[in-house]
């Protein structure tokens, strides 16, 4: 199966902090698919904490989240909800 | 063989008692070749799921008892643990054959702290303290090696330690620990603000304490004084056992005394003590000592050890529930003092070279227009359940104030629109901690309700000396002639334009000063309500017209040591005022207890 792929872009100002990477891997846990998220050459787990902070992910931001699995469809809007809710801040 | 050891005592109290070494630092991780990877994962399997037992309970114990806001950091802690990307890393690492398990996360937790340290942004590279703590935390259960945690000791004890930051502080387990002691930290540092309100023993500044202390051993520290004895000798626990029963009688008969009534000279005026808080739990102990209110209310409390801005609703019920307490006496709520010494892990704050020279306070403020009025408005609102005061801190110039007060008048507007009640009549006052505050006070004074005298800051920056740098914090010096040409001004200022002129920082709470300041002009004192009694004896066995006489006196004096002899001079020639009150307070105390 291939990967789904989808562009997204970071848009609260105060960027991927603690909180927001909180919320997105509480998010992606609910789903079976693994989840990852490519920026500036990285590519980390979207369900790490840890690995979306080490993307130090500012406002403005352009990443590609890639899923595969039986429920890969899901998981990348879920994603792309988060982050277009500006991860529920500002 | 009994060792005898000399800090600064913070907070008065004797304690004796088995020593807690809370050291989270200091262990060897071993590095061993491992045969099995399947039992060396299920090892760090079992690791986890002890670690995350325990965070789940410090997690509720702390949210049960000191309130959502400060569990918030062990849920962030639950979340770092179960990071998969670390797990896995960690699995892949021993299947490998790198190593045992402490060695894997040792290798891992280092390499995530490089790659945050590298970013340029502070509020990641804050994220590093959570990991290694979540990891040390492992670790510990790896090695069988117990770690101490304030929120879940279960005996009593003496906490020694090298720091313990406001977080450690605020998890303590007040029903066992019986004091603290720290290499670090000063009068002023946040432990022991927090220890004087908490009414905890506490000595500071040993350098090596938390090296020299076996774990277990028994300690005896005297907090008036400063003093730590390690291993005493039958003779010293004895001598200690029975000055600590003194104390403790002595207190009580001193609050059962000094409590009938408000604080009222010899020759009859009256002078407003109130108390510092900084947590909802201290309002009891400020009752309990009939505190006239809350003078100085830290609001940045609620803004530390957590991950987002409190919301206006959050703000709202702590300050409303302070109202509510002490209504009708007021509260005095001091707007965010953020920068400097505390640190926020949700706002960005690039790295100061100065930081108390820096952004913070209302400099913050006005630049973060939507926190200070979400702040403003929970504060209006609050006041509709009691007598709410407002005071702005680290005022420098007109500009600022009347642009704060404008910021304020916004809010003010915006809540008749929505038809929300708040006190019309609520008081507004300027903090005075800066000199240029000082120079200004007569101008200042005319657009202000009151003053408040911070005079933590305004030594500090009066006398150019870092509170918190141990190679010069023996310059900082309350007594200077300095400080209290600067005090006098202030008052005078406020006089001359029919408002207070209160005083809340440490020198309020210390009985030395109680004259001096009385005698300088200040009309209403807050403080930590452990000092409350204390200072209110002092107020009760003084004499206004003595004391201007010796304020004027202190004001020619040009050196603190000869400052300093004055006041000595002064509390001797009250001590048989002192005696008299204290046989009284005895009486008083021996009726009660019949």
């Amino acid at each position: 199966m291939p990967d789904i792929t989808q562009e997204v872009e970071v848009v609260n100002s105060l960027g991927i902090h603690a909180r927001p990477a909180a919320m997105l891997v509480q998010r992606m846990l609910a789903f079976e698919s693994n989840v990852f998220i490519s920026f500036n050459g990285n590519r980390v787990n979207a369900k790490s904490i840890m690995g979306l902070l080490t993307l130090a992910a500012t406002r403005g931001s352009r990443m590609t989240v890639s899923c595969s699995g039986p429920d890969a469809q899901e998981a990348v809007d879920a994603a792309h909800d988060v982050f277009s809710s500006g991860f529920g801040e500002d | 063989m009994e060792t005898r050891l000399e800090g600064i005592g913070v907070s008065p109290g004797i304690a004796i008692g088995p020593a807690l070494v809370f050291d989270v630092d200091r262990y060897d991780i071993p590095h061993y070749a491992i045969s099995d990877a399947d039992a060396e994962i299920a090892r760090l399997d079992r690791a986890i799921a002890a670690t995350r037992e325990d965070l789940t309970r410090v997690y509720k114990q702390t949210a049960a008892e000191l309130g959502q806001e400060h569990a918030d950091i062990f849920n962030a802690h639950l979340m770092l643990l179960d990071d998969v990307a670390v797990y896995d890393e960690a699995v892949q690492r021993i299947r490998a054959k790198e190593g045992n398990a402490e060695h894997v996360l040792h290798v891992l937790t280092q390499r995530y702290i490089r790659t945050l340290a590298a970013l340029e942004d502070a509020r990641f590279r804050e994220r590093s303290a959570d990991l290694l703590d979540v990891m040390d935390r492992v670790t510990r259960h790896l090695l069988d090696a117990e770690r101490p945690t304030l929120a879940t000791i279960s005996a009593p004890c003496i906490i020694v330690s090298h720091d313990l930051s406001p977080s450690d502080t605020a998890s303590l387990n007040l029903d066992y620990t019986l004091g603290i002691i720290c290499d670090s930290g000063s009068v002023t540092s946040h432990a022991a603000i927090l220890a004087r309100a908490l009414e905890v023993p506490a000595v500071m500044g040993l350098e090596h304490a938390s090296s020299h202390v076996a774990p277990g051993s028994l300690i005896i520290m005297d907090g008036a004084n400063g003093i730590v004895i390690i291993h005493p000798s039958h003779e010293t626990i004895e001598e200690y056992r029975s000055a600590q029963a003194q104390q403790l009688l002595e207190r009580r008969a001193l609050e059962l005394a000094s409590q009938t009534g408000p604080s009222v000279t010899l020759d009859g005026s009256v002078v407003p003590l109130q108390a510092n808080i900084e947590l909802p739990l201290e309002i009891p102990s400020c009752l309990k000592v009939g505190a006239q209110g809350v003078g100085l209310y830290r609001t940045e409390y609620l803004f530390l050890n957590r991950s987002s801005l409190p919301t206006e609703e959050e703000q709202y019920h702590s300050y409303a529930q302070a109202a509510r307490a002490f209504s009708p006496l007021p509260v005095t709520l001091r707007t965010i003092d953020i920068g400097g010494d505390k640190f926020v892990s949700h706002l960005q704050f690039s790295r100061e070279e100065n930081p108390q020279l820096g952004w913070r306070a209302v400099r913050f403020c006005l630049e973060r227009p939507d926190i200070f009025k979400t702040q403003l408005r929970a504060m209006l609102r609050a006041s509709a359940h009691g007598r709410v005061e407002i005071m702005f801190p680290m005022i420098s110039s007109i500009d600022e104030l009347r642009s704060v007060k404008a910021i304020l008048q916004e809010v003010r507007d915006e809540l008749d629109t929505a038809q929300i009640p708040y006190d019309r009549e609520m008081k507004v006052g300027t903090m005075i901690e800066v000199p240029s505050a000082v120079v200004l006070a007569g101008w200042l004074a005319e657009e202000s309700d009151f003053f408040s005298i911070g005079t933590n800051d305004l030594i500090q920056y009066s006398l150019a000396v870092d509170r918190v740098n141990e190679k010069i914090a023996h310059l900082y010096e309350p007594a200077h002639p300095a400080v209290l040409k600067m005090i006098r001004h202030t008052a005078e200022a406020a006089k001359a334009a029919g408002i207070p002129c209160r005083i809340c920082g440490e020198m309020a709470g210390d009985p030395v000063y109680t004259d001096l300041l009385l005698g300088l002009g200040v009309t209403c004192f807050s403080m930590s309500a452990v000092a409350l009694p204390v200072v209110r004896a002092e107020i009760t066995l003084a004499n206004l017209e003595d004391t201007k006489r010796m304020a004027d006196e202190a004001c020619t004096r040009r050196t603190a040591r000869e400052v300093k002899a004055l006041l000595r001079q002064c509390w001797e020639a009250k001590n048989a005022r002192r005696t008299y009150l204290s046989s009284l307070a005895q009486e008083a105390g021996k009726k009660h207890h019949d």
